[in-house]
Order: structure tokens, then sequence, then C-alpha cells
């Protein structure tokens, strides 16, 4: 098929960008420009492998940009995952010809090798999440000065008088509930009051349901934006008969829920 | 404004094999007039120049991703603009722009529809916009 070679020479030829993009990284190429090439190598490979019902294809460049966008705001930190990118195209050159490649993809989940240097707050601002629960047995003064390290983070007074909430954003409300599910985790492998909430305390099995609830997590929240899409496609297809209909009022509200969620969304989106 | 095969159309989108495909579809569907461009910016003057020639472009189907100028800048400059204002311009999204769909629902796009898609589905998108 005539249309499937071209469509191969042109998806070679975006990979081939993004390769240039890396090398050019390590030549000192500005960060934020090789994202931007990359990303929309990606993107566009990941649309194009769709309509050309090359699933595998797709699903690789979606895993990579998944994983890829988590550089957005830190592309300073892409030059370590060079390497990584690389041997990743190499596989979608692979999928391209149609063989089957074994690669190992990685995603924001937490580095366990790395565990040893990570304690809690570590490791919220290596999720980059806006709201925390740390510190049961922590008096808020003994707390400000943990904080000191983390200018960006404010802490708040939990609901239990024994727990303290650390934020980026003034107003803690709902979402704090979900980091909970995570938190108390964390805390149980606190024995005195010196230590920290942190990986390096938990017994291997905690540690395991630690990183399954934070998987679960993820997925809620995949999950919460697949029905804010939704939610959106219909609020485009129905906005005329709505209009025509001179029901505007449902349109508000559909416009506010939207907006609702999308805030929402904001406030959870490091995970 | 009901759907009339002969309408002048433009496909944009900076993957030769996209535009390929779409036109197909179209095609399919039954347009028979119908333009490319591979960027939000080389699609600008054509459609400023087909304007005044007199024969201006009566459907915009673009990709959202292109290097140059993107779909939604492109949607932008053309509702901005007094003699566009009412263009009916269909945008092609994949997936991972979702949360930026508002954006372009506000800023005036006439349905969009989302990578992979069967003619089908665009067939009926067109249809919602050409009622």
């Amino acid at each position: 098929m005539e249309l499937l070679e071209d469509f191969k020479i042109e998806a070679l030829e975006l990979l081939h960008d993004a390769e240039d993009a890396f090398i050019g990284l390590e030549k000192g190429r500005d960060p934020k420009d090789v994202y931007k090439v990359v990303f929309r190598s990606f993107h566009s490979l990941k649309g194009g492998a769709g309509m050309m019902g090359l699933d595998e294809v797709q699903r690789h460049m979606h895993l990579l940009e998944d994983y890829l966008s988590t550089f957005q705001e830190r592309t300073n930190e892409l030059s370590k995952q060079v390497d990584y990118f690389l041997q990743a195209i190499d596989g979608a050159k692979s999928l391209l010809e149609g063989s089957s490649i074994n690669f190992t993809y990685k995603s924001q989940d937490l580095d366990i090798e790395s565990k040893e240097n990570l304690n809690a707050l570590d490791l919220l601002k290596k999720m980059n999440i806006q709201i925390g629960a740390i510190g049961q047995g922590f008096s808020e003064s003994e707390f400000s000065n943990i904080l000191k390290n983390l200018n960006e983070y404010k802490a708040k007074k939990g609901w239990l008088s024994s727990e303290l909430f650390i934020t980026k954003s003034q107003d803690v409300v709902d979402d704090v509930i979900k980091s909970q599910l995570l938190i108390p985790i964390l805390c149980e492998g606190v024995n005195s009051k010196d230590q920290i909430p942190s990986l390096e305390n938990l017994d291997g099995a905690t540690l395991q349901s630690f990183i399954r609830l934070y998987r679960l997590f993820s997925e809620i929240v995949r999950s919460h934006e697949k029905c804010l899409q939704l939610l959106m496609f219909q609020y485009v297809d129905l906005e005329d008969f709505l209009k025509e209909q001179g029901r505007t009022t449902v349109l508000l509200t559909l416009k506010k829920e939207i907006f609702e969620m999308l805030d929402k969304k904001q406030k959870i989106i490091g995970f | 404004m009901p759907l009339n095969p002969k309408m002048k159309t433009i496909v944009i989108d900076d993957m030769l094999t996209m535009r390929k495909i779409i036109i197909k579809m179209l095609k399919q569907i039954g347009f028979t007039n119908i333009l490319e461009a591979d960027d939000g910016a080389t699609a600008w003057p054509m459609i400023e120049e087909a304007h005044k020639n007199g024969e201006p472009f009566e459907f915009i189907v673009s990709d959202w991703n292109m290097p140059k100028m993107t779909g939604l800048e492109l949607l932008e400059r053309i509702r901005k603009d007094e003699r566009f204002k009412k263009m009916p311009f269909l945008m092609i999204t994949a997936e991972a722009e979702q949360s930026n769909v508002l954006k372009v629902v506000k800023a005036g796009v006439s349905n969009f529809i989302v990578k992979p898609f069967t003619p089908e589905t665009l067939h009926q998108k067109i249809q919602k916009i050409f009622p």
C-alpha cells in the first residue's frame, strides 16, 4: 500500500528530527526548543500511526509522549534521559518496520532504585504535587523549620490536630482527602518524633502498597480526565442546539461544570 | 448552511500522509474542491488570497499541532478577522491536548475531531457543522 510506505518515510523523518534534537541537546541546544521539537515529533507520530491503524506504534509513541510531557516544566532535566529516548526512538523505528520490540517504559512513577536518597519532602518535590500531608506528631514550629527548605510550599493545619498539610496553593480543600490516601502509609515507618515520613523507613511490603496506591490514584486521575474530555465533546455538540432552543442556562451550567473540573484537575495535576 | 459538496475546502496538516488520508475521506464523502497547506502559516495567505479573488474558502479542516502556526493560532487569527468570522472550522486533535480543548471551543471552533477517526466519524462531524 503506497500510503503506508509514504507514512513510514514521513515517520522516519519525524523520528530523525527528534534524534537530532536530543543529539543537539548534548551540544548545548536550548532544552526548551528540544522539548518542543521532540514533543511535536512524538505527538504527530502518535496521531498519524493511529490513523494508519499502526496500533503498536501509536501505543509506543503515546507512552513516550506521556513520559516526555512530565519534563515540560523541567526541560533542563531532559539531558539525563537522552539515552533512554534515543533507545525509544530506535524502538519506534523497529515497530515501523514491523518488528516487535521488548522495551521497558519509564513513567513518572517513583524511581525505587533511588529511594535511599528520598525523604517525603523530596518525594513531594519530585512528584511536583500541589498538596501533601506530612508530619504526624510534629508541631507547627518544628514544621516551619523543615518548610524553610521548601519555599514554594506552605504549611497548614489538618483536620486532625496531629497532622499538618503542606501546600503550594493557598486553598487546601477537598484534594487533601486524596493525598490522605497515600500519606498515612508513608507515616507508618515513622517511629519517633525526629523522623520525617519517608520512603526509606518503609519495609518492602509497605513500600509496595504505597506504590500500588500511587498507581491506582494515577488511574483515577486519568479517568477524571476522560470524563472531562467527554463533557467537553458534549458541550461542543450541544452548543448550537441549546442556543437555538433558547436554553442558555443549561449551557452556562455545563460550562461552569467544565471549568470546575478543570480547576480540580489543576490542583491535583502532579498526580 | 447545508452541506454542499462543491464547497471550497482547505485541509491543513504538516504531515503529508495525514493530508492524503483526510482528503481521501473528504472525497469519499463527496467533496470535490479541496486544496491543501502544510502549516497554518502557509494556509493563512491562501485563505486571504482566495477571499481577494472572490472565491473564498467555505470550509477549513486543520490539524492542531503544527510547527510554524498551530491550528489554534490560525483559528484565533481567522475569528478576529471580520472577513472570516463565520468560516466553518473543523479542528483535528490528538487526545493529549484534551485539557486545551476548551481553548479551541472558546476560540470559536465549529467542531473538532480526535485522532484516530474513521470516515464515518468525519462525516458525522461535518454534518453537525452543516446541518
